[in-house]
């Protein structure tokens, strides 16, 4: 039945004049109500937090009940009563105190009811006295989110690295859409242990990020450590772009992860090294050939010479070459020869004989390799030695060399984690612009053979268009990434959004009634929109972040990692193996550098999260 | 001075000043609520609801520095 407008009008009429009725009627709910509403809208906040704070009005409740029980030996409390008799004596405080225990957690649900009726009607784009209208609260609404989320962000202790529950927590809330309404970003440590993907612009925050997760990361390994159901963290980050700024990070990385309980922090090549004599025979065998650019076609021909003739000089009777000078003496047909000469080895002697022209070639290409790569991987040292690698890559300044690196360094941490006992440690691989090296060691194949290994891989790109160089590859890259993916501000956003997939939202026309005037009259239909709108994220602020997982999107201020002060390196230092001097200097004791807990006040966090679950800000 | 023992001094004042000011401000309120209505089980339900707050909010200024 459809009403004409004069009875529709009176119908309208008479609703308002009830509802203002019942407004004046129950005077002190409405206040709480309007005020919860304003809270709600100058914080952004969702409608399910003035639920909760009516929640935490239980005791009072039951406090008041209970008080009342006793000392009118009655269930219903004379306080309303009283409240309205001391308001008509002019007694105003008493009159407010009386009503309290009911008007709070009353006005906090209808205000809760009043907040969620007006943001669905913004929402559904049928509020406001014009369509823009929407536009501009969506606006405003987004600035006040960002607003309490920084807030939360940079208040003291209120955004911890890890809950009591072992979640991780990247930062604030701004906005969520398909993802639990809270106000910190909690991730489950599992989801840490998956692989991740992180997108950002160079000043966008992407290194904040990426220390975060790797502290997260560390944190949550040495907790799994410590509680016997996980062996040591272990984390290998390859920062394929080099230069200046990868020192920065990784001097920044270094006392991070060292105050979160690193023992040592290891930056290679710089002051470790690593062996590549370590590897098995194979293994070893096939890192050499790979390393060396070979062509295609008829090159193939030499490769397979080249591989013959490292196989002989690793094979060789007196066990493989232990270091690079070991190796190159061995490519010398004297030394093959000699090496074969014992009984039992005819073949390679006579392959020793065949390939003696070619000898001399293949030790040139290897000593100019080596002299190119430097000392970084002629030992010692191993992954073992260090719980944080920082490798560096001049992936910018010599991309041959970088790749070569990449290789070798890859081929290590497979050896180091298949040669593990027990599973060994559970180990993060994060790469950082892997694409820059990535043309003899495509990205995919590492994610597949990490996969292989039980290897959590975490790749970073400046770009969606930086994760690798094939279309096909790239959404291999984010189909795969079961831990989710960071997209932080950059221009072309759309092909990450999209894997966020769509809602159903319902979208209001109004119908123009003259020069910029609406009616209330239109009509409604039920459309697709964007979970992560790719609007918001490039005009996302450094340090904002997008968190795309499983067809919801959680947008994030991230929290910076508090940097104590500079490292205390005066205490007696340890000597890992495969640290140099300055290495072992740096990799003090995380106990060195720690700084004193904080003695003024009793730590009852245990005591406080199970009372009232896990921690949230102030 | 040592950085460290800096930003800890900061991070623990800061921290007892805004625990201080919960505190202050629980005790104004169950004392205007006394003041203002008596022993009454209202008042009684205020000094709840107020130390209710308080534990719900103050819990980062009493936990030790999880590194945040």
């Amino acid at each position: 039945m459809t009403l004409r407008p004069a009875p529709r009008l009176a119908l309208g009429a008479l609703a308002a004049v009830a509802a203002t009725a019942l407004a004046i009627g129950l005077l002190p709910v409405t206040i709480v109500a309007a005020i919860a509403v304003a809270l709600a809208w100058r914080g952004g906040w969702q409608p399910a937090r003035l639920y909760r704070a009516a929640a935490w009005c239980l005791p009072m409740v039951i406090v008041w009940l209970a008080a009342a029980a006793i000392s009118r030996h009655s269930l219903s409390p004379a306080d309303p009563e009283l409240a309205w008799q001391a308001l008509s004596r002019g007694r105003y405080l008493a009159a407010a105190v009386l009503i309290t225990p009911l008007a709070v957690p009353a006005g906090l649900v209808a205000g809760g009811l009043a907040w969620s009726v007006r943001l669905a009607a913004m929402a559904a784009q049928a509020g406001g006295r014009s369509p823009a209208a929407v536009i501009r609260f969506d606006d405003r609404q987004w600035r006040h989110q960002v607003r309490a989320a920084k807030a939360l962000v940079d208040a003291p202790g209120a955004v911890p690295l890890l809950t009591a529950s072992g979640d991780f927590v990247a930062g604030a809330v701004i906005r969520a859409i398909g993802h639990p309404a809270r106000q910190l970003t909690r991730l489950p440590a599992s989801r840490l242990r998956s692989h991740q993907i992180v997108i950002g612009g160079t000043g966008t925050g992407k290194s904040t990020l990426l220390l975060r997760l790797w502290a997260g990361y560390l944190a949550s390994g040495l907790r799994g450590q410590a509680a016997g159901v996980a062996g040591a963290p272990l984390i290998v980050v390859l920062d394929c772009k080099g230069g200046g700024d990868a020192r920065r990070v990784a001097d920044e990385a270094r006392h991070v992860l060292r105050e979160v309980g690193a023992g040592n922090v290891a930056v290679w090549p710089d002051d470790a090294c690593l062996s590549l004599w370590t590897l098995p025979p194979r293994q070893l065998i096939s890192t050499l050939v790979d390393l060396i650019e070979h062509g295609t076609g008829g090159a193939a021909y030499y490769t397979d010479v080249m591989e013959a003739i490292v196989t002989l000089a690793v094979e060789a009777p007196p066990g493989p070459p232990a270091s690079t000078a070991d190796f190159l003496a061995r490519l010398d047909p004297g030394w093959l020869s000699l090496a074969y000469a014992a009984g039992g080895y005819d073949g390679q002697l006579a392959l020793v004989r065949s390939a003696a022209r070619q000898v001399p070639d293949v030790a040139l290409r290897f000593r100019t390799l080596f002299r190119r790569l430097g000392a970084g991987l002629d030992g010692p040292g191993s992954f073992a030695d260090a719980d944080v690698w920082y490798c560096i890559l001049e992936g910018t300044a010599e991309v041959a060399v970088a790749e070569a690196q990449a290789r070798a360094l890859v081929d290590l941490l497979a050896s180091f984690v298949t040669q593990a006992p027990d599973g060994g440690r559970p180990v993060l691989l994060a790469v950082d612009e892997f694409s820059a090296v990535a043309r003899r060691l495509p990205i995919w194949q590492l994610y597949e053979r990490a996969r292989s290994l039980g290897l959590s891989v975490q790749v970073s790109a400046q770009s969606w268009h930086g994760l690798a160089a094939r279309q096909d590859d790239r959404y291999r890259l984010a189909a795969t990434a079961e831990g989710g993916i960071w997209l932080l501000a950059t221009p072309h956003p759309d092909p990450v959004t999209a894997l966020a997939g769509q809602r159903a939202a319902v979208e209001t026309s109004r119908q123009l009634a003259g020069r910029l005037r609406w009616t209330r009259y239109g009509a409604s239909r039920l459309t697709a929109q964007p979970v992560a709108d790719p609007d918001l994220i490039r005009a996302f602020e450094p340090g904002q972040a997008a968190y795309i997982h499983h067809g919801g999107v959680t947008f994030t201020q991230v929290k910076q990692l508090v940097r104590a002060g500079q490292p205390d390196l005066t205490g007696p230092l340890p000597g890992a193996p495969g640290l140099t001097a300055p290495a072992a200097a740096a990799t003090a004791p995380a106990a060195a550098t720690v700084p004193p807990p904080v003695t003024g006040l009793p730590d009852v966090t245990g005591l406080l999260d199970a009372a009232f679950g896990p921690a949230i800000g102030p | 001075m040592n950085p460290i023992k800096t930003v800890h001094s900061a991070l623990r004042t800061r921290r007892l000043a805004r625990l201080a000011l919960r505190f202050l401000a629980v005790l104004l309120a169950s004392a205007l609520a006394v003041a203002g209505a008596g022993w009454q089980p209202a008042s009684l339900a205020v000094i709840a609801g107020a130390l209710t707050w308080l534990l719900r909010t103050s819990r980062s200024d009493l936990t030790r520095d999880r590194r945040s």
